[in-house]
C-alpha cells in the first residue's frame, strides 16, 4: 500500500515535470519564460527529493529555481535595453534626414 | 511499465528542449531551451541510481546494510548541475553582448544583418 | 635518483594538468597588479613546462602506459573507486601538439594582440589544462567534464574581443552547438553506467565484454560518439566551425583548428578502442566511421575551396581534414592509426602556420578578403611564403609531415581494402592545397585578373597596431618554426618508428586494461612494423601538390577559359551554391543538423 502511494507520487511527479519542462520551452516570451523556468526548477527539485536525493535537490532549487532564472532576467532586462537603445540610434539619423 | 517512466520523461525533456533550440527565434529563449535540454540529463542520471523501496544513501540515521539509491549518479548530477549553470551563465554574458552590438537578439535578423555587412561567402 | 625520477613519472599527468590550472590562477591574481610581460612571462613558462613534460612522457611511456591514480585510490582485485589518469604514447603525442601550438600562440600573442588583459593568459592556461585532462583522462565522466571545460574556455576565448559585433554571435553559436554536443554524450556515459555500473573506461570495456551483447551499448556508443564528433567538427556538425573560426582571435583559431578538433577525433579512437571494440559490430561502425570521414571530407574541400574570407577557408579545410583523421581512425587498425596520428601532427603544424599568417593580413591590412587584398601581399614576402608553404603542407607535398601522414594513411587503405577512400583523401588534399595556393597566388603575387571589389576596405577591426621590426619576429617566428617542425616529422625516422609503437600500444586493448586496472603484468609490448614510405608515395604527393596547383591556377583563371570548358563546371556551380545555401543558417538549423546527424550515425550502427 504504501509503495503504491510513493509511485503514484512519483509518477505524477514526472508527469507534471515533463508537462512544465514543455511549457518552458513553448513559451516564447523570454519574460514569461523565466518564471515558468523557474517552476520547473522547483518541480525538478521536488522530483529528486522523491527520487531519493536530497542533497541534489537542494542544488537544484537554489540553482536550477533561483539562480539561474534569476540570470535569466536580468539577462531579459540587459537585453531589452540595449535592443531599444540600438534601435532609438537607428531611427536617430533618418529622422535628422527630414 | 512504471519502470521506464522516469526514462521515458527524460527522453522527453531532452527532445523537447532541442525542439526549442531548433525553433527559436530569441537567444535568451535559446539558452534557457538549452539549460532544459542538459536538465534531462539530471533526470535520467537519478533515474539510473534509482531503486523502489530503497532510501537515500545517507547513512545518519540508517543501518548500514539498508538498501540505499546510488549515492554516484547523484554525485555525478551535482557536478552536472554545476557545469550546466556556468554554461548557461556564460552563454546568457554573450548573449547580451550579442545585443549590445546587434540590437537584437533573433538569429534570424542578426543573420541578414551579417549579410547586409557584407559577410558573402560566394566567390 | 632513480626513485625520485620514478617518483616523478608516475605524477607527471597530474602535473601536467595541475601546473596550467595553478599558472592560470597566478595570472589572475598577480596579473592585477604585475605588468602585461608577467603575464606572458608566466604563460609561456608554463606552457614551456607542459611542452617538455609532454615530450618526455612521450618519451618514456614507450609501447607502456604511465597510469595515475588520483589521491592514490589504487585498485584491488580489479576493482576500484578512484579517477585515474591514463598516459600512453599516442595521449602524450597530443599533449605535445597542444603545448607546442600554445607555445607557438603565446609567443605570437606577444606583439599581435597588444589590448588584452589578464584574462585572456588565465584563459589560455585554462585552455591548456582543459585539453590536457581530456587527452589523459582514464575516465568517462571526467572526460565530460574536461569536455565542458574546453568548451566552456573556447566559447569565452572566441568571443573575447567583445568590441566586435560578428565575434560574439559567433561564440554563441559555437557554444550552443558544443554545450547540446556534450549533453548527447552525457547520455550516453549515463547509458555505459546503467549498464557495467562503471565510469573507468578499462572498467566499462571489460565490463561490457563480459555481457552479452545489448541494444543499449550500441544506442551509448552512438551519443558518445555524437558528442564528439560535435567537437571534431565532422559533417553534419560542423557548422559551428567556420562561425567561430572567422571571428575569433586568430591565435585561438590555431588552437581550435590544430588541436581541439584533434581531440574530438582522438576521443573516438580511444573510446572505441577501450571500450566499444568487440561489443560493437565492428564493420558496421568502420563503414559509418569512413563513410562520414569521406562525406567530411569532401563537403569541407568544396565549400573551402570557394570561400574567399581566409579566415573561413581556413576553417573549411580543417573540416576536410577531419574527415581524413576520420577515415584514418574509421579503418580501425594499427597502421592507419600510426599514419592517422602522424597526419594529425602535420596538420596541426600546418594550420596553426597558416591561421598564424592569416593574423598578419588582418593586423596589416584589417582584412581578411582574398579580393580586396589582391596584390596588397606582396609587401609581406616572409608571410607570403607561410602561406605558400603551409598549403603545400595541405596538399601534402613531399618531405611535409602531412605528406608522410598521407601516404602511410594512404596505403594501411589499400591494404585494408579500401582503395576507394585513397581518391576521396586526395580530394580533400588537392582541393585545400589549391584552395590556399590560390589565395596565396592572388594576395601575395597578385596573378589573374584583378578581381571587381579589390582594395576597398571591408570593415574587420584590426588585432593590433603598426609594424616594427621585433614584432616581424613574433609574428612570423611560430609559423616559420611550425613549418620547420612538420618537415622534422616526416625527416626523423625515429618518429615514424614512434608512432607505429604508440598506435599498436593504443589497440591493444587487453593490455590497456590489464594495466590500469593493475591485473597482472600486461605482458611485452606489442611490435609494430615500422612503416616505410615508398617511391611511389613521393611520387603521389609530387603529383598531388602539382594537382593543387592547377586547380589553384583554375580557381584563378576560370574566368578566361573558353566558354565551351567553362560549361563543363556548371554542375559544380550548382553543388556549390547548394552548399552555400545550407551552410547560411542560424543556431537553430546547427542543431537540427544536429539531430540529424545523431539519427544518421544511430541508423548505421543499431540496423
Amino acid at each position: 500500500m504504501h509503495g503504491a502511494i510513493v509511485d503514484v507520487l512519483l509518477g505524477g511527479l514526472l508527469v507534471l515535470t515533463a508537462a512544465t519542462a514543455t511549457a518552458v520551452v513553448l513559451t516564447r516570451n523570454a519574460g514569461r519564460q523565466a518564471i515558468v523556468l523557474s517552476a520547473y526548477g522547483l518541480l525538478l527539485g521536488l522530483l529528486m527529493v522523491a527520487l531519493q536525493a536530497p542533497d541534489v535537490a537542494l542544488a537544484q532549487l537554489t540553482v536550477g529555481a533561483a539562480v539561474v532564472p534569476l540570470l535569466v532576467v536580468l539577462a531579459i532586462s540587459r537585453c531589452d535595453r540595449e535592443v531599444v537603445r540600438r534601435r532609438r540610434r537607428r531611427r536617430r539619423p533618418r529622422e535628422e534626414q527630414r | 511499465m512504471f519502470a521506464v517512466l522516469p526514462y521515458l520523461a527524460a527522453g522527453w525533456i531532452f527532445l523537447i528542449g532541442c525542439y526549442g533550440l531548433a525553433t527559436s527565434r530569441n537567444l535568451v529563449h535559446a539558452v534557457v531551451s538549452l539549460a532544459v535540454v542538459q536538465s534531462s540529463t539530471y533526470l535520467l542520471l537519478l533515474a539510473v541510481g534509482w531503486k523502489r523501496d530503497a532510501t537515500a544513501p545517507v547513512f545518519g540515521d540508517i543501518s548500514p546494510g539498508a538498501p540505499v539509491v546510488d549515492p554516484i549518479v547523484q554525485a555525478l548530477t551535482l557536478t552536472d548541475i554545476v557545469v550546466g549553470a556556468t554554461v548557461s551563465a556564460l552563454l546568457l554574458a554573450l548573449t547580451i553582448q550579442v545585443a549590445k552590438r546587434h540590437g537584437t537578439i533573433d538569429p534570424e535578423e542578426i543573420r541578414s544583418l551579417e549579410q547586409d555587412s557584407g559577410d558573402d561567402d560566394g566567390q | 635518483m632513480t626513485t625520485m625520477a620514478s617518483e616523478l613519472t608516475g605524477v607527471l599527468p597530474a602535473i601536467l594538468i595541475a601546473g596550467p590550472m595553478l599558472g592560470a590562477a597566478v595570472v589572475m591574481i598577480a596579473g592585477r597588479v604585475a605588468p602585461r610581460w608577467f603575464d606572458d612571462a608566466l604563460a609561456m613558462v608554463v606552457a614551456l613546462g607542459s611542452l617538455a613534460g609532454g615530450c618526455w612522457l612521450t618519451g618514456i611511456t614507450g609501447g607502456g602506459r604511465i597510469v595515475e591514480w588520483i589521491g592514490d585510490w589504487q585498485p584491488r582485485h580489479g576493482q576500484s573507486v578512484g579517477i585515474v589518469l591514463v598516459a600512453d604514447r599516442m595521449s602524450a603525442g597530443m599533449v605535445v601538439i597542444i603545448a607546442g601550438l600554445m607555445v607557438a600562440v603565446l609567443t605570437y600573442s606577444w606583439h599581435f594582440l597588444e589590448e588584452v588583459d589578464t584574462t585572456y593568459h588565465a584563459l589560455l592556461l585554462c585552455f591548456l589544462a582543459s585539453m590536457t585532462g581530456f587527452a589523459l583522462a582514464g575516465d568517462l565522466f571526467d572526460a565530460f567534464v574536461w569536455f565542458e571545460m574546453m568548451g566552456v574556455v573556447a566559447y569565452a576565448l572566441v568571443g573575447m574581443r567583445v568590441e566586435e559585433p560578428r565575434s560574439v554571435h559567433g561564440a554563441l553559436g559555437f557554444g550552443i552547438v558544443n554545450t547540446l554536443g556534450a549533453s548527447v554524450s552525457l547520455v550516453g556515459v549515463t547509458f555505459l553506467y546503467a549498464r557495467t555500473g562503471e565510469l573507468n573506461l578499462a572498467a566499462v570495456g571489460r565490463a561490457l565484454r563480459a555481457a552479452p551483447t545489448d541494444r543499449l551499448v550500441t544506442v551509448a556508443c552512438v551519443f558518445l560518439m555524437s558528442g564528439v564528433l560535435v567537437k571534431a567538427a565532422a559533417v553534419p556538425f560542423h557548422f559551428w566551425t567556420a562561425d567561430a573560426e572567422a571571428v575569433a582571435p586568430t591565435p585561438v583559431c590555431a588552437l581550435l583548428s590544430g588541436a581541439m578538433v584533434a581531440l574530438g577525433v582522438f576521443a573516438v579512437a580511444r573510446w572505441w578502442w577501450v571500450v566499444f571494440a568487440g561489443v560493437v559490430d565492428t564493420a558496421s561502425m568502420r563503414h559509418a566511421l569512413v563513410v562520414l570521414g569521406a562525406v567530411t571530407a569532401v563537403i569541407g574541400g568544396i565549400m573551402c575551396f570557394s570561400q574567399r574570407h581566409i579566415k573561413r577557408l581556413l576553417a573549411y579545410s580543417t573540416v576536410s581534414h577531419v574527415g581524413v583523421f576520420l577515415i584514418g581512425v574509421g579503418l580501425l587498425n594499427g597502421p592507419a592509426l600510426a599514419a592517422t596520428g602522424l597526419y594529425v601532427a602535420g596538420h596541426a603544424c600546418a594550420k596553426a602556420a597558416l591561421f598564424l599568417g592569416s593574423g598578419v593580413l588582418l593586423n596589416r591590412f584589417e582584412s581578411v578578403d582574398e579580393h580586396e587584398l589582391f596584390g596588397r601581399g606582396r609587401a609581406l614576402p616572409g608571410t607570403g611564403l607561410i602561406f605558400a608553404v603551409g598549403g603545400l603542407a595541405l596538399a601534402g607535398l613531399p618531405p611535409l609531415g602531412t605528406w608522410l601522414g598521407k601516404t602511410l594513411l594512404e596505403e594501411a587503405a589499400s591494404s585494408a581494402g579500401a582503395t576507394w577512400v585513397v581518391p576521396i583523401i586526395l580530394a580533400a588534399s588537392v582541393l585545400t592545397g589549391g584552395a590556399v595556393l590560390r589565395v596565396t597566388a592572388r594576395v601575395f603575387l597578385g596573378l589573374g585578373p584583378r578581381p571587381e571589389d579589390a582594395g576597398k576596405s571591408r570593415g574587420e577591426q584590426p588585432e593590433a597596431g603598426p609594424f616594427r621590426m621585433l614584432q616581424i619576429v613574433s609574428l612570423l617566428g611560430p609559423g616559420s618554426v611550425l613549418l620547420a617542425a612538420s618537415v622534422a616529422l616526416a625527416a626523423v625516422p625515429a618518429v615514424r618508428s614512434g608512432a607505429a609503437t604508440a598506435a599498436a600500444a593504443f589497440v591493444d586493448t587487453p593490455a590497456y586494461v590489464a594495466q590500469v586496472l593493475g591485473l597482472g603484468s600486461p605482458g611485452p609490448a606489442a611490435a609494430a612494423a615500422e612503416p616505410v614510405w615508398t617511391g611511389s608515395g613521393v611520387g603521389f604527393g609530387l603529383a598531388a601538390a602539382a594537382a593543387a596547383v592547377v586547380v589553384a591556377c583554375l580557381g584563378i583563371w576560370a574566368g578566361s577559359l573558353p566558354v565551351a570548358v567553362r560549361r563543363l563546371f556548371r554542375p559544380a556551380r550548382v553543388v556549390i551554391t547548394g552548399l552555400h545555401a545550407v551552410h547560411e543558417a542560424h543556431v537553430g538549423e546547427y542543431v537540427g543538423w544536429l539531430m540529424v546527424g545523431v539519427a544518421a550515425l544511430g541508423c548505421a550502427l543499431v540496423f
